[in-house]
């Protein structure tokens, strides 16, 4: 839920608007969902509804984003008359409500990034160094909004761990504003250092968004290749530490510490820090990660055909071998047994292949050698491409080669589900790209052992060798003319 | 992509329907109590003033429309569709579900003359409905498919009932999915999965041993656990949608919860359940929902894709999304998100693939895939 008011001073008229969370149909009452979005990037778009829908107006009250508030129960808070910025939180110091004039959202938009929307006297500090004005600050004695939960049912993935990050790039902001006369001046960056196909994401996101309000990316320097092949807008700040185990040995809010120390003081006081990592659970979105990316980097989002995931993709393109024989590069180990494709059904797609004529390639599986693939190494993104290069489509499951051929190459492609959401990491088919899973009502349950169902080790929920061989015989003939013998 | 709802039209004036839900206790704590209305209250379908507002929340939750039982009464068929075909439209339709069971008629096949009056009869009952159109034809579910003893004889009967009728074909749906497709060469389009208390789709969570059963009868354990039957509700559902492309073109069945204690109080009773303590779990049942959408989108051509809820106010059996009293909203929102989300994946695949003019062109190549590996090995 999201809310705010637009309020004329003059004439004391208040114009509500209540939002929620879209599912998709991006109506008028719904605002895009991104799970790398920071809460503030919702301020700015609650701000942006009623700026549109009340142009007259010279104050906007918007609910915390992190809070399931609407317009009747901010209404109840609000002073009168209400003149001026102002902040209204709960008895421990948790935000309500922000109290904004128009100008300032305007004049000031990118920078309402910085707000932690977690903990009001940062975010009054921020506002009144921003603006140069003096900003109310009214206590709710009666309301404690008490410890926020790691998720919520809004779909706020957050936890009071997570919510010290946003303190802390609130207190950065401050800090760097007071101390710099040219703080306007002073570039955001945003924090998301890893994995290997977010930063494709988040590259390929950068692309395609018209006015960023982000010009910096933080990004793990071993992934200097990827960000590099991805052609990313963003200026690359490195950040010499190894990416976050997935073993969940060291925890988001540890490693951000880490972070903070490697990167130094002058990296601090030259970047607005934003941080871009996980802020609501990614499945709760129904959107592509990209398009969720692109909303983070300042896109807004009003229907459905604006997104890349309905439009054609920014980069396409195929194999220049004659179609005969086809050609097929796959990387099916996803680096858990759950995650990997089904060892059978992997023996029955490349002898069946070998059948039909066709020449498969394994990434890293010598053990289907015996069944008639052909297994080689591909560890480094340039040798991965010069792979797929000399294949006519690429078949992968939901990891890095994947993100990426499909992405950043635009090889015709197709991409296997098992646990994780085929919604938001393989949506939007083309010409040149489709997703295939079993459907099954259990997807994606997001399983990293075993499955939660039937307690095996692999997921039912990747198709059946017929099925995925008969798509790969669609593309073929779509993309290539070549049909089975 | 249609999304039908089940819709039980009992609910009326002489409010028995209410007061069996109202007067309903179940005789174990392992049975879960069943739920009122919230918002819509206990209506009347009989004043447009209740009815309307029922089809107006259907809407608002995505559907395209409700499917109402027709069975044979006092010499003719008869349905209460018109109670809610003035709020309906073309984005809203109502499609009948041919209750045929009890029509010892159809169990003959010497009686082929009478059926064709009785088809006729069941053909006018469609006329004049808002239509729920499944490729351009009136979509009539048939309930008990195996009681028709010349299932073929029926099915060109009721096709040539509506074309005499002025109707735009039938598009019918035998209610027997788990059959392998058997009925579809009796000339059915396609197949609709069975309630859950007809299809039990995994094994149950309790199977009583023998002291259990003593100990039943000495008063120490309660019956329920050894006379009725608990399934796991995410395995019941991933049971219907495994290897669902063998069973033919087969309509998903979705339903949030079910527990049917009220029509087998002496047990035999079907109970779906969830890791805790409520009937329903939004998040499981959003999933079934979506996924069912996106398999029909898949498997079905264009303009036949369809799902079925299980109901919309089956209070009797807690499978309703109607809001309730116990848990307001949540199911309906669910629903409607599920929805929102099903619909949007399916545009975001842009009818790129399966290129629908091309699957049989790809059902041939799996069949082609499927025969060469049996031939390897």
């Amino acid at each position: 839920m999201l809310s705010g008011l637009a309020i004329q001073a003059v004439s004391g008229r208040a114009q509500a608007a209540d939002y929620i969370f879209s599912k998709g149909a991006l109506r008028s009452g719904e605002i895009f969902d991104s799970s790398t979005s920071p809460p503030a990037r919702y301020i700015i778009e609650v701000a942006r509804r009623l700026i549109e829908a009340a142009p007259k107006a010279d104050l906007l009250v918007i609910a915390n984003p992190l809070l399931p508030l609407k317009t009747q129960q901010i209404s109840e808070w609000l002073p009168a008359p209400l003149a001026g910025p102002l902040l209204v939180s709960d008895q421990d110091n948790f935000p309500l409500l922000y109290c904004l004039p128009r100008q300032f959202v305007l004049e000031f938009e990118r920078f309402l990034l910085t707000l932690s929307c977690v903990d009001s006297a940062l975010d009054h500090r921020l506002i009144e160094v921003m603006t140069g004005m003096k900003a109310g600050l009214n206590r709710l004695r009666k309301l404690q909004i008490g410890p926020y939960p790691v998720s919520t049912p809004t779909g706020w993935f957050q936890g009071s761990e997570r919510q010290k990050l946003l303190k802390i790039t609130a207190a950065n902001a401050i800090k760097i504003i007071e101390a710099r006369r040219d703080w306007r001046d002073v570039k955001l960056a945003a924090y998301h250092p890893y994995h290997a196909g977010s930063i494709v994401f988040f590259a390929m996101a950068s692309r395609d968004v018209a006015t960023p309000l982000i010009e910096r990316h933080v990004v793990c320097s071993s992934y200097r290749d990827i960000f590099a092949a991805s052609g990313s807008r963003l200026e690359p700040v490195w950040l010499k530490l190894p990416y976050l185990p997935r073993d969940a040995s060291v925890g988001e809010p540890q490693y951000f510490g880490h972070a903070l120390d490697r990167l130094g003081d002058d990296v601090l006081a030259d970047n607005f820090l934003i941080f871009m990592r996980y802020s609501r659970s990614t499945g709760f979105s129904p959107f592509h990660r990209i398009d969720q990316d692109r909303f983070s980097l300042g896109e807004s989002f009003t229907d459905p055909a604006q997104l890349r995931q309905m439009r054609p993709p920014l980069v396409k393109d195929r194999c220049r071998l004659p179609p005969e024989p086809l050609r097929l590069l796959f990387h099916i180990t996803g680096g858990l047994p759950i995650k990997n494709y089904p060892l059978d059904y992997c023996k029955v797609v490349m002898r069946a292949l070998r059948e039909f004529g066709v020449v498969p390639t394994v990434i890293n599986r010598p053990d289907l050698e015996e069944y008639g693939a052909i297994s080689i190494d591909a560890d480094e993104t340039d040798r991965l491409s010069d792979a797929v290069r000399a294949h006519h489509i690429f078949v992968g499951l939901d990891s890095f080669p994947h993100h990426f051929v499909k992405n950043v190459l635009g090889w015709p492609s197709i991409g296997m589900f098992g646990t994780t959401g085929a919604a938001n990491f393989g949506g939007g088919w083309h010409e040149h790209y489709r997703a295939l899973d079993e459907n099954l009502s259990c997807h994606p349950c997001g399983a990293e052992n075993s499955c939660p169902v039937f307690r095996g080790p692999e997921c039912l929920n990747y198709v059946k060798p017929e099925a995925l061989i008969a798509a790969i015989f669609a593309m073929a003939e779509q993309v290539y003319g070549w049909s089975p013998p | 992509m249609k999304i039908l709802a089940q819709f039980d039209t009992r609910f009326q004036r002489d409010g028995a329907m209410w007061q069996r839900l109202r007067e309903a206790r179940p005789a174990s704590r392992q049975l879960y109590p069943l739920n009122l209305p919230a918002s819509l209250g206990a209506y009347d379908l009989t004043d447009p003033a209740q009815a309307g507002p029922v089809v107006a929340l259907a809407r608002q939750a995505g559907l395209d429309g409700f499917v109402v039982d027709c069975e044979w009464r006092d010499g003719d068929y008869r349905h209460d569709a018109a109670l809610l075909a003035p709020f309906c439209d073309e984005k809203f339709g109502l499609a009948l579900r041919w209750r045929n069971g009890p029509e010892t008629l159809w169990t003959d096949p010497a009686s082929i003359l009478d059926m064709e009056e009785r088809v006729n009869a069941l053909a006018a009952a469609m006329t004049g409905l808002p239509p729920v159109l499944l490729g351009g034809r009136l979509a009539l579910i048939i309930d008990q498919p195996k009681q028709l003893a010349a299932a073929s004889a029926v099915v060109a009967l009721l096709r040539r009932a509506a074309a005499a009728a002025g109707l735009p074909g039938l598009y019918l749906i035998a209610c027997r999915a788990e059959d392998k497709g058997r009925f579809l060469s009796s000339g059915f389009d396609a197949l609709i999965d069975p309630p859950p208390d007809e299809w039990h789709s995994c094994k149950p969570e309790n199977r009583a041993s023998g002291l259990d059963f003593l100990e039943v009868l000495a008063g120490l354990k309660d019956s329920s656990l050894s006379l009725d039957k608990f399934f796991p509700y995410l395995a019941f559902t991933v049971g219907r949608m495994l290897n669902r492309e063998f069973r033919g073109r087969s309509v998903p069945l979705v339903f949030p919860a079910f527990h049917d204690w009220l029509s087998h109080q002496n047990g035999g009773a079907t109970q779906l359940v969830n890791g805790g303590q409520q009937p329903a779990d939004p998040l499981m049942f959003g999933m079934f929902l979506e996924n069912a959408m996106l398999f029909a989108d898949r498997h079905f051509p264009p303009g036949e894709a369809v799902v079925l809820l299980q109901s919309w106010n089956g209070w009797l059996d807690g499978s309703q999304i109607e809001p309730s009293l116990l848990d307001g909203d949540l199911i309906f929102i669910a629903t409607r998100n599920a929805i929102d989300r099903g619909r949007y994946m399916i545009r975001s695949r842009g009818g790129q693939y399966p290129a629908r003019d091309r699957q049989s062109q790809i059902d041939a190549v799996c069949r082609a895939t499927r025969a060469l590996v049996t031939r390897k090995g």
